[in-house]
């Protein structure tokens, strides 16, 4: 065998069940090569970049050659070809023990045995689905680094790209304006180079990363230069999620009026945490909204924070199409049958993801030792419902509501007693279950169009009756079923003065209970007009 | 209370069958209604018996139950694992990351002095454990290995002990360390006893336990 391929394979039997992209494995088999490109890419220098870009292209090709022969002995499959064309290699083996023989050199493989799987009839039916299921236990859906250990721009990239190998959906950036403070003379284009890697490795990836801004605590100014530039590169797989309240639209009325006018301008949405409904952190990935347990983060913050550099947020998640299950079955006990399968799943799913954590996030583990167990500490696994609110007036949607709060009461009652018997048994595991909403980019075959109303709003003045306002009493009632988080989006139609928008968002955070909304300018028709802006 | 039997599946039943009949009712801190015997002490004369007898069982009921396989490796394995909060493998094989009490300890004093009555493994943490707030720490205190006749017998004391839920895990991970020094001894294995300083089982189980005992 030559021995570029074995060190293709290699990677694989290090870690069976993973898919790698063409870039981590080209790091992986030319780890020399691969660094010294790195360097190259982050110089100043744009010959040198160029010269990068090159050797990259290069070293891609090389590798697709060995890829491609091992593709053809079926050896390796084409998992999935992401954005930009950039493929995905898997392992073609079926679970257990193989021997791949080739000349002198031999390696054995071990693909671990799946549990059985109590969800599959749904999943033919197109009822359930797994969050990218070829990774979906040996990777984490979304975690949070704290930025306040964090404080290099260029370590905290490295880690950001180190991390992308463990997840599959988002990383949070918490307490981001942290890094919006005021170095030295150059801080801000080290800052909007930070911005612009991240934006070309999200997108060649297939990753989403929140950045997670206080704007009581920022540096106005340096936010400002920010959002500039993060508006004029519009990097669609990086949100901005700002965290504030009532009081901040007084104290920051300038800032956001600034975030508005350039969000509109670009039809970017502008994410919002209350945070008088609470300061868990709410991170966006394209499969949904994720928080934390609000009590499991003031344990955090009081207890832990400091000691470790990131914390897992989300294990392992399940979609389920709600309208379709009800086309299929009709009763409530098939419902709660389904999702305590679902459940099932999670645990099993969690139980090999556990077993395996010193193999499957071995960098991470490394980081944040000695205190490793507690990046794990707070993590939950979440069951996402789609079309839910499928009669369109969803006044009607009552008795949805008690069934998922009826369903969500036995699901705590089944990870609660799971949690006993495991313990009782000498294995101390944390293992919760969330519910929340989930996005069309979960999967959006599997999802479907999604039939929904949608809350367009011209003016502050339908936040306090009518349509809007009952929509947005009946999401506050979502809110309280869903504890993974959810969101209520809001759509504007019609021009505005920014401090119009200022004004509706001090009415929501005031007056409703919605922990997070966003704000979305796609439904303005042609350019933005922003009328007395000054 | 003493119970000593020629199988676990025996030893199993007649422990819970006197936990319902005999123990005393108490609520727990989380609301639960607990019914409970202290010092119970449950002996299997003959511990290579049917040793996955009783988990057997418990994996058939609707809930998952740890895998055996897993249930092993939380003993058998030395490396600190950070998705548990702590583990008896690491503290068995690598206590304070600088002593294997098995193969460093057990096994060399038992052959030196097959009479000893020195070879005790401790699970138990002061330094870490015996902390106000800590809420996971383990069940399993201590074990203690006594050769007589060249059979290994040994003794294991549990703290707390829901015996229908747990003692079917513990004792399956209990015999597989017992198997492990056995064979490094290469002798047979005796008898294997629990010693539960609180055996109890929860009211919302009662039903279980009774279908399991009419087996």
């Amino acid at each position: 065998m030559r021995d570029t391929e074995q060190s293709i394979l290699n990677v694989f039997k290090d870690n069976p069940t993973r898919e790698y992209n063409t870039s981590e494995l080209a790091k992986e088999v030319f780890p020399e090569e691969y660094t010294t490109i790195e360097n190259l890419l982050s110089s100043p220098d744009k010959i040198h970049v160029h010269e990068a870009k090159r050797k990259k292209f290069q070293l891609h090709r090389k590798l697709l050659y060995y890829l491609n022969k091992l593709i053809d002995e079926k050896i390796l499959r084409i998992s999935r070809i992401q954005e930009k064309g950039e493929k995905t290699f898997a392992l073609a083996i079926e679970d257990g023990d193989i021997t791949l023989e080739k000349g002198y050199k031999k390696i054995i493989i071990t693909k671990p045995n799946m549990p059985i799987n109590q969800i599959e009839q749904y999943e033919k039916q197109k009822i359930m689905k797994k969050f990218e299921e070829e990774s979906w236990i040996n990777r984490f859906n979304s975690i949070l680094l704290e930025c306040s250990k964090l404080t290099s721009l260029e370590r905290l990239y490295h880690i950001i790209k180190d991390c992308f190998n463990s997840i599959n959906d988002a990383i949070a950036l918490n307490e981001f304006d942290i890094l919006l403070r005021a170095r030295d003379e150059s801080y801000s284009s080290e800052l909007n180079l930070f911005l612009d890697r991240l934006a070309e490795d999200t997108m060649n990836l297939d990753r989403t990363v929140s950045l997670i801004i206080n704007i009581a605590d920022a540096d106005k100014l340096m936010l400002k230069s920010f959002i500039n530039h993060y508006c004029s590169i519009n990097p669609k797989k990086i949100n901005m999620i700002f965290n504030l309240d009532n009081k901040d639209t007084q104290r920051a009325s300038d800032i956001l009026k600034n975030i508005i006018t350039e969000f509109s301008r670009q039809k970017i949405k502008i994410n919002i945490r209350n945070l008088s409904m609470g300061s868990a952190p709410y991170i966006k990935g394209k499969a949904g909204i994720y928080t934390y347990d609000e009590e499991d983060w003031r344990v955090y913050q009081k207890n832990v924070k400091g000691n470790v550099y990131g914390l897992a947020c989300s294990q392992t998640e399940i979609a389920i199409n709600i309208n379709r299950f009800f086309e299929v079955y009709k009763t409530d006990t098939e419902f709660r049958q389904a999702i305590i399968n679902a459940s099932k799943v999670l645990l099993q799913a969690n139980t090999i993801q556990r077993r395996k954590s010193n193999e499957y996030f071995r960098s991470i583990n490394i980081l944040n030792n000695p205190n490793s167990p507690d990046f794990y500490r707070y993590s939950r696994n979440y069951i996402r419902f789609w079309n839910y609110d499928w009669h369109k007036d969803m006044k009607d949607n009552h008795y949805l509501f008690e069934l998922i709060k009826s369903t969500k009461e036995l699901v705590d009652n089944f990870c609660y007693s799971e949690e006993t018997i495991f313990k009782s048994c000498g294995v101390p595991i944390r293992f919760k279950i969330v519910f929340s909403s989930a996005f069309r980019n979960f999967d959006p075959v599997f999802m479907g169009e999604r039939d929904y109303k949608k809350a367009n709003v011209k003016g502050v003045a339908d936040f306090y009756k009518g349509e809007i306002n009952d929509f947005i009493t009946i999401r506050e009632k979502m809110f309280e079923l869903f504890d993974g988080g959810d969101r209520l989006r809001i759509f504007r139609t019609t021009d505005f003065k920014p401090e119009d928008i200022v004004h509706e968002w001090s009415v929501i955070l005031s007056t409703f209970k919605i922990p997070f909304f966003t704000y979305d300018f796609s439904g303005l028709v042609g350019m933005v007009k922003l009328t007395n802006f000054i | 209370m003493e119970i000593i039997e020629k199988t676990y599946l025996d030893a199993w039943k007649k422990a819970l069958k006197y936990i319902i009949d005999f123990g005393t009712d108490f609520t727990d801190k989380d609301g639960r209604v607990c019914r409970e015997v202290i010092n119970m002490t449950v002996t299997i004369e003959d511990a290579d018996a049917d040793y996955e007898a009783p988990i057997d069982i418990m994996q058939q009921f609707e809930w998952i139950y740890p895998t055996k396989e897993e249930l092993s490796s939380i003993i058998l394995n030395r490396e600190e694992l950070a998705t548990y909060q702590f583990s008896y493998g690491p503290r068995i094989f690598n206590y304070q990351k600088n002593k294997d009490q098995i193969n460093d300890f057990i096994i060399p004093l038992l052959k030196k002095d097959p009479a000893t009555r020195r070879a005790v493994v401790s699970l138990y943490n002061p330094t870490t454990d015996s902390n106000v707030l800590s809420k996971e720490i383990p069940s399993i205190m201590f074990m203690h290995f006594k050769l007589k006749n060249n059979q290994l017998n040994l003794t294991c004391f549990i703290r707390s002990n829901d015996f229908f839920i747990g003692w079917p895990g513990n004792i399956y991970q209990i015999f597989m360390l017992h198997r492990y020094v056995a064979d490094k001894l290469l002798v047979k294995m005796g008898s294997l006893t629990t010693m539960s300083c609180s055996a109890h089982a929860f009211s919302e189980h009662f039903e279980m336990i009774n279908k399991v005992l009419q087996k």
